[in-house]
């Protein structure tokens, strides 16, 4: 990736394609994990890559530049929210404080992109109840206490639901890893 | 993980947590890794599964390359493009000098008059940071201010104290205010009038002798607090608030109700949705040391009490002023003794066991390491990060308690003197209630 950098940097615009290829799944992945508005995760990739293409200068090429790139759509991120919130309202600044805490202890990944490709066999291999409810949370966003509404249970309930579909789903990817 | 930290995750992404609940699961987060982790991978999960449904990559491209290609230079030629060709039109000297001296004019006066307009609405300068521990910030309009030992507050800033943090203020009158960690406050002045919203934390005070008509107001989720000068502390979270007023007299009212009540010295009282308002006499220490902080010879104080025939014993360990940084302390070798003997405290079942950060430990360190103390490790003790209250109920036979209480080594690793760990060793024989009331209140 550093030889595609520095290309870059040397002038050749249009090898900037071939990064944003790469990177752009993963990007909207990380930014799709942490909206709820998935309009807005277009508009913040697009913002993010121009931000990086106009930084890459000052990328030194001793750090590892994937996570030079995503510190870089954190502090977007960051920013996003503090423009979205009202004066009055704090939340934006514990959203942050949450997101920088959660980069501090979690690793960024580096197999996103590989799990990408696997997603949707583990998807497809989830019982049929709770197939239905990853569809209505992920696919439209139905919120927990609709869901909870809808499927005449409680929010406990879909809550504990998700924490084990989400464990099912993670088992299955690393057995898709390990058999790739 | 519990049911009610994974209904928190969810709530979380769905963007449903309150400022409160915010600050309770940022809390939490700080305190368990293993939610770290579980919110990283249901944002994983959510994020692979939009991906993977939203495979609209080619678009994302084509937007990136378009924008890089269009510099600002073309884009100033396209526009310059469009302009149609200015006609050239000859006026009259004495024109061309008039719009000469509008040209200068105007500008001059925007100077003399901007310095008076931007008068009539400064920001309002209440007082300054007199103390500070790392990385706390003020949010002052939509910026986020990391803030330092004399940087002045203004009207209308929010602070919040970083866990393990604290902060100190002085207003301009001299009353002084101090944050413990993870408090949220913010300050305003309204004409004269100072008025704190307390949204979580605790807060010490001491209060200059307010004008007539001014009384400061301190606000919290359940109460409010009308004070004319004195001194107390006052703690609150989401679940209740609590006003402890050490000099003066300080009127309090609990939200949403007409209940109100003068808490003076040496009292306190508690306010939460689902209790009245109660006011209660403090409870006096049998015995209290002196402040022991890492620097204290040998880090330790030896203490004997006489029981008087007590049924009940409660230890507590008090932060000493300094808001619970690295409070790391602990009774070693507690033993009751009496006609009966001598038996350790480290034997008899605890029937309270309450720490203001991790837990209680018995014949360990704090988070289970050595019970060490000046390089020495003691095999029989109680360690507690404090605020900290341990309870027994003492068997007939025993009427002496003795033990030495003492700062742990873990407390200031780096021996660092900026770290000013500081404590008071407590005895009591009866419930202190506040105290329990207090630590209840941080440990939600």
């Amino acid at each position: 990736m550093n030889e595609l950098i520095n290309e870059i940097r040397q002038g050749h615009t249009d090898k900037y394609r071939l990064l944003v290829r790469q990177l752009a799944p993963s990007l909207r992945s990380y930014l799709a994990g942490r909206l709820s508005d998935f309009h807005l995760v277009e508009d913040l990739s697009q913002e993010i890559f121009i931000a990086v293409f106009q930084s890459l200068d000052k990328f030194d090429s001793k750090y590892d530049f994937r996570s030079w790139f995503f510190t870089i759509a954190r502090n977007k991120l960051n920013s996003h929210l503090r423009k979205t919130y009202s004066k009055k309202n704090l939340k934006f600044a514990f959203e942050e404080e949450i997101q920088n805490l959660v980069a501090e202890v979690c690793d960024e990944d580096p197999d996103r992109e590989r799990k990408l490709e696997h997603i949707q066999t583990c998807i497809a291999k989830l019982p049929e109840e709770a197939l239905d409810i990853i569809k209505s949370r992920y696919y439209t966003n139905e919120t927990v206490i609709s869901l909870a509404e809808r499927l005449n249970s409680t929010e406990n309930a879909i809550s504990s639901k998700l924490f084990r579909i989400r464990k099912n789903i993670k088992d299955c990817l690393s057995t898709e890893l390990r058999h790739e | 993980m519990n049911n009610q930290q994974k209904l928190t995750i969810e709530k979380y992404l769905d963007g449903e947590l309150s400022e409160q609940e915010l600050i309770s699961f940022l809390e939490e987060l700080r305190e368990t890794p293993e939610l770290v982790h579980e919110l990283n991978l249901a944002m994983e999960i959510k994020g692979l599964i939009f991906t993977s449904q939203h495979p609209n990559f080619d678009t994302l491209e084509e937007e990136v390359l378009n924008h890089l290609d269009t510099d600002t230079s073309s884009m100033e030629d396209q526009i310059m493009a469009q302009i149609p060709e200015s006609k050239t039109l000859k006026f009259p000297k004495w024109f061309k000098l008039a719009i000469a001296a509008q040209i200068i004019l105007i500008p001059l006066l925007f100077f003399i008059l901007s310095p008076i307009q931007s008068a009539t609405t400064p920001a309002v300068l209440i007082g300054h940071v007199e103390k500070v521990g790392f990385d706390s910030f003020v949010l002052r309009g939509k910026e986020k201010v990391n803030i330092r030992k004399g940087d002045p507050l203004f009207s209308k800033d929010q602070i919040y104290v970083q866990n393990e943090s604290s902060l100190g203020m002085k207003y301009l009158d001299g009353s002084t205010l101090k944050f413990s960690s993870q408090s949220f406050v913010r300050l305003t002045d309204i004409k004269g009038q100072k008025r704190v919203e307390l949204f979580s934390g605790v807060l010490d005070a001491d209060i200059a002798k307010q004008a007539p008509g001014k009384d400061m107001i301190i606000t919290t989720e359940h109460s409010e607090c009308e004070v004319i000068g004195t001194q107390f502390t006052l703690s609150s979270s989401n679940v209740s608030s609590l006003l402890d007023v050490s000099e003066g007299a300080v009127r309090y009212n609990k939200v949403k109700s007409d209940n109100s009540v003068m808490v003076e010295a040496d009292h306190y009282a508690s306010a939460s949705p689902d209790e009245s308002l109660e006011l209660s006499k403090s409870t006096k220490p049998l015995y209290q040391s002196p402040i022991v902080t890492y620097f204290t010879p040998e880090k330790k104080v030896s203490i004997e009490v006489e029981l008087h025939g007590a049924r009940s014993l409660y230890l507590v360990v008090s932060n000493g002023g300094n808001h619970k940084l690295h409070d790391h302390s602990a009774w070693i070798d507690p033993k009751i003794i009496g006609p009966a003997g001598e038996i350790s405290l480290t034997e008899l079942p605890m029937k309270v066991a309450k720490a203001g950060y991790a837990e209680v430990e018995v014949n360990s360190g704090i988070y289970g390491g050595p019970l060490r103390v000046n390089g020495m490790d003691h095999p029989i003790g109680i360690a507690a990060h404090a605020t900290s209250v341990v309870a027994w109920d003492i068997p007939p036979g025993y009427n002496t308690f003795t033990a030495d209480g003492v700062i742990l080594d873990s407390a200031n690793q780096r021996n660092n003197p900026s770290h000013h760990e500081s404590v008071q060793f407590e005895v009591y024989t009866s419930i202190p209630e506040k105290k329990l009331k207090r630590l209840l209140i941080r440990k939600r």
